[in-house]
């Protein structure tokens, strides 16, 4: 068994390592006071080839498959939840919805332009109506001639407001219900009747770009059904499965971080004439992050080889956004713990972090939802049949 | 063992929650995006007689609150806004009662009428950079001159700094004895020498005032001695023993009102056909949670309970401290997730709960210290003695 | 243009300890990167590569033991179009004599070449005298410290750091030029090239032998004689008294050391 990384991804790592320390550290506690993210960071982030790293050359990506995303997320993870989070949709979901449901003519067409960054992706799925439960979608594309018309709106929508390609998951025939009935659809800004609602305000991930995305009967061609009419679930669901991964990557960053700085203020800061490092409840919570971090490290990366070679992942990846949101909050907490009240000023990045790190157990499936993902893979070969 | 609040505690409850819900509720999220609280709020938290709660009705004219309705009227303020809790407890617990307590009868009568009326808000200074957990590490020193002290030095986290009119300064009379060489000083905000220094801004508890102090060879008389020289560490403690109730009923507050918003959403959202509330796991959430408030509010009373009754709390007041704060911290991380995306949201009020209760942990006493605390007194009795 | 950028790999200063017991370099830990200075050179060589309206090429050169083939593949990652590793375990600790001797074979080697570039210093224990040797190795006029380089009539223009001025150079025909830091950052790798990298046919590798370099031609001219250290940071004075005595004694403080 190797456990080594490629040469492509040792150096991919260090890159990006370097990236992430130079370009977007620097920024994060701006990002998250001015609550959006520079269009020179997103430019330079194009320009490294950092927003197609998964896909294969032909399409425009960086062909370092899933490994190397993970290696993406986790050390932009480190430094800015709010990068991660615009990364993630836009590769995790948004751009992935056309490369696992899409024809390779879509492919073609609309990946290029997205694994540079000259456009950006959003991943429309959620509804007021629809959040964990993904099927009650009501927004309707009604077919007429050969367009459909697109009306409804979706909420919660990470990168709305900057995203020029939307993958869409709209009702084509709601007598069907979800599967069967839902259609996945490829709609461009620019698009009349499409638009940009209400901008969210969150406690976290401000940096984030989160708004309502309207669909005020937007006809688009039958060409933008993303792969087959009725496909729709099938391949928004299979999305997520794959891009949660990612995020259990980022989470695997904001640990590392949690402990460095618990480590160094460990060593630094003295109370009782000696420094905290020696109290032992501050060693056992460093042990306990520390171990966090080795068990998150190994199930993330198998997970990802998992995926590189084929196998059926949909399981370990709902772990890793269980297991690695939950430990992110976790080791976050601690650490500001034991900053004692610096942990909890605004002059210091650890609060900016646990404020980030809350929205790790609630977008792209609730932990909630995870659970039924990996109970259900279970307890299929045993008979019982989960339902939500 | 009678569990019941008296009819007049009932009532003064009642009393109390009227208030929150009349006068606090509409101000409390202006309150954390504005990072004050409005100055009406607390002129009319005076006309109720909140800010002379802890001072006798004779000769004072204060509330003369018994401990368990003090408890009382924390909960139902914390219910509505935490930060409002934090300065009327800060003024009362610490400020006020110390004097009370421990000033000449001159002090109290220079003092004590002004703060009733809320006319001189009281502040807490205790902490400096280099002392936080171990408050033995003062280098706030006082030195006696003709008629009184001079006293010289910096504090952090002063909560009500700013707004406050008399701070409870503790200085080293004696620095080569350590602790056994601090002494507690009244020290009015017009004392030539004062200067408030910046805001500490923070995560959570934002409508709450808390900056730096410094203090430049501050003249106070003599009569603004706080017991006696040497005695400043124990009037310390004993003041920390007492305000530790009170940050336990505001963490019952805060954790009491995020779970019925929760309940309440739980019952509302309907996802997969029904009210969230019928999914196991959310009943789960519920119970779990209802049960770590009972038994938290158990604790705060019988700690209030010990010290109406004139026993020794130190304890009871540390073991209330530790589990409130914590049950605190998780139920409003509960209710955050039971209310999926909306908890991140600024427009729901769940996610400034989870905010203010994460201070809870460090305030008045890390977590660990209260460990050490109970733990010290535990084994005490088996000949051990607990260093920290 | 066809231009040669010497790339030299090199242990990351932060990870390098000092042993003061042992008077010596504490390399368990250390890891190994290519020399930043050296990715000022790279830049600068793709930028006169890419701006070349008669195209040109890159190509990166490197001397060093078998792990340093990583710093050939980085090279490449970050845009050369191909790159040589002269490797040995004579080279692994090898004098500046022979490493120059190695790099203008391998230049020689490589002919014709129009520019020869490296950066301006090596990390951990460089003294920045490499273009020198090389220059008078392959007997080449040399600029140092080049701050640009940009495409002139007849060749190239280099501005110069010289006695805090810029200068301009103009160069035309083959030089060695060393090239310093400016305020921009080298490029980034590339996502997709750092993916391509290691594909076969990009590194070609030697060993001094192959470049005609054997026997007497490797001997060094110099001997590491040891680590002479510095004074051992003290702990800092802690000053205290009021704002004015304290302002007064630190003041005191810095004009004793000359800070002032």
């Amino acid at each position: 068994m190797d456990f080594t990384f490629s040469k492509e991804h040792q150096l991919f790592r260090q890159t990006v390592h370097e990236f992430a320390e130079q370009e977007i550290k620097p920024l994060a506690q701006k990002v998250d006071k001015d609550e959006s993210l520079a269009t020179e960071t997103i430019r330079k982030l194009g320009d490294a080839g950092l927003l197609g790293v998964p896909f294969p050359q032909k399409y425009g990506g960086a062909g370092l498959g899933e490994t190397g995303y993970c290696i993406l997320m986790e050390e932009i993870g480190r430094v800015c939840t709010s990068t991660a989070t615009l990364i993630g949709a836009h590769v995790g979901i948004g751009t992935l919805a056309i490369y696992m449901g899409g024809t390779e003519a879509q492919k073609m067409r609309y990946m290029p332009d997205l694994c540079t960054g000259r456009k950006i992706a959003s991943f429309c799925l959620t509804e007021p109506g629809a959040g964990s439960d993904a099927a009650a979608i009501r927004t309707s594309a009604i077919r007429d001639g050969h367009n459909y018309i697109i009306t409804g709106s979706k909420i919660y929508i990470t990168n709305g407001p900057i995203a020029s390609t939307f993958s869409v998951m709209a009702m084509t025939d709601p007598a069907l219900g979800a599967r069967g009935g839902a259609t996945a659809f490829i709609v461009e800004k620019g698009t009349p009747g499409l638009s940009v609602g209400k901008i969210e305000h969150k406690m976290g991930i401000r940096g984030s770009a989160t708004s309502e995305i309207v669909f005020d009967e937007v006809c688009v061609p039958t060409e933008n059904v993303i792969g087959q009419v009725g496909a729709g679930f099938v391949t928004f669901m299979q999305t997520l499965d794959s891009g949660r991964l990612g995020l259990g990557a980022a989470s695997l960053g904001g640990i590392r971080t949690a402990l460095e700085y618990m480590a160094q203020y460990a060593a630094g800061r003295q109370q009782f004439g000696k420094p905290i490092g020696e109290k032992q409840s501050i060693q056992w919570m460093i042990a306990e992050t520390a171990a966090d971090l080795d068990l998150l490290y190994s199930l993330v990366y198998r997970t990802a080889w998992m995926v590189d070679t084929g196998q059926a992942y949909s399981r370990e990846a709902a772990a890793c956004k269980l297991f690695g949101s939950t430990a992110a909050s976790r080791a976050i907490d601690r650490a500001l713990q034991v900053h004692g009240a610096l942990g909890y000023s605004r002059d210091f990045p650890l609060e900016r972090m646990w404020r980030d790190a809350r929205i790790g157990e609630i977008f792209e499936g609730t932990n909630e939802v995870q659970h039924y993902v990996i109970a259900e893979e279970v307890l299929k070969p045993y008979g019982v049949r989960v339902r939500p | 063992m009678d569990f019941s609040l008296t009819p007049e505690q009932q009532m003064f409850r009642n009393m109390f929650r009227d208030f929150a819900a009349k006068e606090v509720a509409k101000v409390a999220d202006q309150a954390d995006k504005q990072e004050a609280l409005p100055p009406k709020l607390l002129k009319r938290a005076a006309a109720q007689g909140f800010l002379g709660a802890v001072a006798p009705e004779e000769p004072y004219g204060g509330a003369g609150l018994d401990t368990i309705s003090y408890t009382l009227l924390l909960q139902a303020l914390a219910g509505e806004c935490a930060s409002t809790a934090l300065t009327i407890h800060v003024h009362n617990s610490l400020a006020l009662r110390t004097i009370l307590r421990q000033g000449s009868p001159a002090l109290k009568e220079a003092l004590v009428p002004e703060m009733v009326t809320g006319e001189r808000l009281g502040a807490f200074a205790l902490t400096e950079a280099g002392a936080g957990s171990d408050p033995t590490r003062l280098r706030t020193v006082a030195a006696q001159v003709d008629g009184g002290w001079t006293i010289s030095g910096a504090k952090t986290w002063v909560s009500n700094g700013g707004l406050a009119e008399v701070y409870i300064v503790f200085a080293l009379t004696d620095p080569p004895a350590g602790a056994r060489g601090m002494t507690a000083f009244a020290v009015p905000a017009e004392t030539p020498g004062l200067t408030v220094g910046g805001r500490q801004k923070t995560l959570g508890l934002r409508g709450a005032n808390i900056t730096r102090l410094y203090l430049e060879d501050c003249r106070v008389p003599a009569e603004n001695l706080l017991g006696a020289p040497g005695q400043g560490y124990r009037i310390a403690l004993e003041t920390l023993d007492f305000g530790r109730i009170g940050v336990s009923a505001i963490a019952v507050g805060g954790a009491e009102h995020a779970l019925e918003v929760a309940a309440r959403y739980a019952s509302e959202r309907v996802q997969f056909g029904a009210p969230i509330a019928q999914k196991q796991a959310i009943q789960a959430y519920l119970a779990d949670a209802a049960t770590q408030l009972a038994a938290a509010e158990c604790l705060m009373r019988r700690a209030a309970w010990l010290v109406y009754q004139g026993k020794p709390v130190t304890r009871e007041a540390a073991m209330a401290k530790l589990f409130c704060s914590r049950m605190a911290a998780d139920v409003t991380d509960q209710a955050v997730q039971i209310h999926g995306g909306i908890g991140f949201m600024q427009d729901y009020p769940v996610e400034r709960y989870y905010r203010d209760a994460r201070a809870l942990e460090l305030v008045e006493g890390t977590t660990q210290i209260q460990q050490v605390i109970i733990a010290e007194d535990m084994l005490a009795g088996y000949g051990i003695k607990v260093k920290p | 243009m066809r231009i040669v950028v010497c790339v030299k790999q090199v242990y990351d200063p932060a990870t390098v300890r000092i042993s003061r017991s042992r008077e010596e370099f504490d390399l368990r830990g250390a890891t190994r990167i290519t020399n930043p200075a050296d990715r000022y050179a790279l830049e600068a060589g793709l930028r006169l590569r890419d701006g070349d309206a008669l195209g040109g090429e890159v190509i990166a050169v490197t001397v060093g033991d078998a792990q340093a083939d990583d710093t050939a593949h980085e090279a490449i990652a970050m845009g050369a179009d191909h790159a040589m590793l002269v490797s040995g375990r004579e080279l692994a600790a090898a004098s500046g004599r022979t490493v120059t001797r190695a790099l203008a074979a391998a230049v020689e080697r490589l002919a014709p070449v129009d520019l020869v570039l490296t950066g301006y210093i090596g990390a951990v224990n460089g003294t920045g005298g490499l273009a020198g040797r090389l220059a008078a190795a392959l007997g080449w006029p040399v600029v140092l410290d080049a701050l640009q380089l940009a495409p002139a009539a007849d060749g190239l223009e280099a501005l110069v750091s010289y006695a805090g001025e810029g200068r301009l150079v103009s160069l035309s025909g083959p030089a060695v030029v060393s090239v310093r830091p400016g305020p921009e950052r080298p490029r980034y790798a590339h996502a997709a090239r750092i993916a391509n990298a290691w594909q076969p046919g990009l590194v070609e590798t030697c060993s001094p032998a192959d470049l005609g370099l054997e026997g007497d031609l490797l001997i060094g001219d110099t001997e590491a004689g040891g680590l002479v250290l510095g004074a051992e940071r003290t702990r800092g004075q802690v000053i205290g008294g009021g704002v004015e005595d304290a302002a007064g004694a630190v003041l005191e403080v810095l004009r004793s050391q000359r800070l002032i």
